[in-house]
């Protein structure tokens, strides 16, 4: 999801929007929202016909900063952005190479061109093989890079280098993996906790409620209630605000590209495939073993921001683990279970109306407790593994789980 | 090719070039190289580097001791960046592991080096000669697996793309004969 940014820029004034009596309306579905007492309804209602200034707006209300400096907190700068440079050079290097040989062939549905937009589980700029080296590995891809490590999903809606590089390369796929670095970046994660650990937030949102009813419904996805319950009890009605808005990004984004039935868009007939990733372990660890080949895990603690994604904003809060040493990781339980809950029901979302494009990579619970390098990114090993699963669903060798869903664990 | 990897790649060759002309003065002159002096065991250094001081090749060694520490720079970070391009092109997970060891290994086999480079100023300058012979072997031991698993990756994808492509031969054969 991310590596290490200290961004230096200061508050700007903020930009006024003006509301007319035509919007007030959608105005006060904005307040409901972030005030996480939205009905289901409601956010359905919001979500029809969402632009970009109202996403501006919520975002500008959750984090209570202005959208420049939100902007530029965003952004990814400094040995990071060159680093992310080098890599997508490399890869975008041999796309253009491919192309040069004659790859496109539209006759040959087994060669695809594949766009990927997205974080640091999709370009670890160095040491890691990440997804997207693995699924380059196939020689029946051809796939051009956009992805930085450090990116939020933020930067990838209002940079819009993925618009252009739609309309230019016309691609079959478009993978896209979001929303971490906006959880938990800039020690965000501090900002959308309750530490009283009395938070009845998830009891309110009628809306993540049947999210988790659909999912218990599900006999491959199997929720361990007293993990989430206990995690619940820590999230703020700002994470749950947050959660609705990157639902409502989400399908701008996807909607965007595919257009409705009535009102195809340019790329109606993409493939689009998300992910969510896997529950990440809060810790300060610095991971010395005497394995020589698993060397880079402390150099990667070390040197490259673990600790301070999941562990320090949750103790910047004072939420103690001495009673409870799972505590930290039953929050974070409840919080990715709840996003990939959120991203699976976009796929249904757009299924429903007949449009089944988006498919959802399910990497829950495929790391466990010994396969993560750091807070946030898998061993080489299970980014691979996602990787074959992700290759799975663009060949459509195999099929979904259930519904457009790939759940990593059953592959 | 990425423009960095091309800079190394030339940085590197020619360093090596310039190196191996600069020793060129002592197979001229036949006298002991610089890697035998490294190899050597106390007595045998003290013998070379007496040998050296009579043909006045001191400067010449600190001359090339110098372009070493440059050559070091290069080959380390050539190393780098072909292992993790290789590492990354890499499916097999214990090759793909030891692609990433590389990387360190690189960066140990150049401190190996620029140790081994600094006992030998001093030694040039001193009696009391330091052996410098264990860097050495274990420098081009570290070497030596680095090529060695970088090759194997080399040639196990060389082997796989061919394998990969031997049957669309067969097919645009078969479809040419087909037609004939």
């Amino acid at each position: 999801m991310i590596l290490t940014r200290s961004p230096v820029a200061r508050p700007i004034k903020s930009k006024t929007v003006e509301f007319n009596s035509s919007n007030i309306a959608r105005l006060d579905l904005i307040n409901c929202l972030l005030a996480n007492r939205i009905t289901r309804d409601k956010l359905a209602q919001l979500r029809t016909g969402v632009n970009a200034e109202e996403l501006s707006i919520i975002i500008q209300r959750i984090y209570d900063l202005n959208e420049k400096y939100i902007l530029e907190l965003s952004a990814v700068d400094g040995l990071l952005r060159r680093f992310n440079l080098i890599k997508n050079n490399n890869r975008n290097y041999e796309f253009d190479q491919k192309i040069k040989k004659g790859f496109r062939d539209l006759k040959d549905t087994k060669k695809k061109v594949i766009l990927a937009e997205g974080d640091s589980w999709f370009n670890y700029p160095i040491i890691l093989t990440d997804i997207i080296d693995r699924i380059r590995m196939e020689s029946d891809f051809a796939l051009y890079s956009l992805a930085s490590g450090g990116d939020w999903f933020l930067n990838m809606l209002t940079g819009r280098e993925y618009v252009e590089e739609l309309s230019l390369l016309h691609p079959d796929v478009f993978l896209i993996s979001g929303g971490g670095n906006d959880l938990v970046g800039s020690r965000r994660l501090a900002a959308i906790v309750d530490p009283s650990g009395k938070s009845s937030e998830f009891a309110e949102s009628e809306w993540a409620n049947e999210l988790m009813e659909k999912a218990k419904r599900r006999a491959c996805t199997q929720v361990d209630k007293k993990k989430f319950d206990k995690g619940c009890e820590y999230l703020s009605k700002d994470f749950f605000a947050l959660l609705m808005f990157f639902h409502l990004q989400y399908y701008f984004l996807i909607d965007s590209i595919i257009g409705s039935k009535d009102k195809p868009g340019k790329f109606s007939n993409i493939k689009i495939i998300t992910q969510g990733y896997d529950f990440g372990i809060p810790s300060h660890a610095l991971g010395f073993g005497i394995n020589p080949l698993k060397w880079y895990i402390p150099f990667i603690r070390m040197f490259l921001g673990h600790g301070g994604w999941l562990k320090t904003p949750l103790q910047l809060r004072g939420i103690s683990d001495k009673n409870d040493t799972d505590l930290h990781r039953k929050i974070i339980y409840s919080m990715i279970y709840l996003f990939n809950e959120m991203m699976i029901e976009i796929g249904d979302l757009f299924a429903k109306r007949d449009q089944p494009n988006v498919f959802h990579i399910d990497c829950r619970g495929v790391m466990g407790d010994k396969g993560w390098v750091d807070e946030l990114h898998a061993k080489p090993k299970h980014f691979m593994k996602i990787g074959e699963v992700f290759i799975k669903c663009i060949t459509s060798s195999d099929k979904p789980t259930y519904d457009n869903v790939f759940v990593v664990t059953k592959f | 090719m990425p423009w960095f990897r091309v800079i190394l790649w030339i940085g590197s060759v020619s360093l090596a070039i310039l190196l191996y002309q600069k020793s060129d003065n002592f197979r001229k002159a036949d006298l002991p190289t610089i890697s035998e002096f490294e190899f050597a065991r106390r007595d045998a250094a003290a013998i070379i580097h007496f040998s050296w001081r009579e043909n006045s090749l001191l400067n010449t060694v600190r001359e090339i001791t110098i372009y070493d520490f440059i050559f070091i720079l290069f080959y380390v970070l050539l190393i780098m960046n072909c292992s993790s391009k290789r590492m990354n092109l890499e499916r097999n997970l214990i090759l793909n592991n030891l692609l990433r060891f590389n990387i360190a290994l690189a960066v140990v086999t150049g401190l190996l080096d620029v140790a081994e480079n600094v006992i030998l100023i001093r030694n040039l300058d001193f009696t009391d000669h330091i052996s410098s012979t264990w860097v050495t072997i274990l420098k081009f031991v570290f070497a030596g697996w680095i090529i060695f698993v970088w090759a194997v990756a080399v040639i196990k994808h060389r082997i796989s793309f061919i394998h990969k492509e031997s049957p669309n031969r067969v097919t645009v054969g078969a479809t040419l004969a087909d037609r004939n």
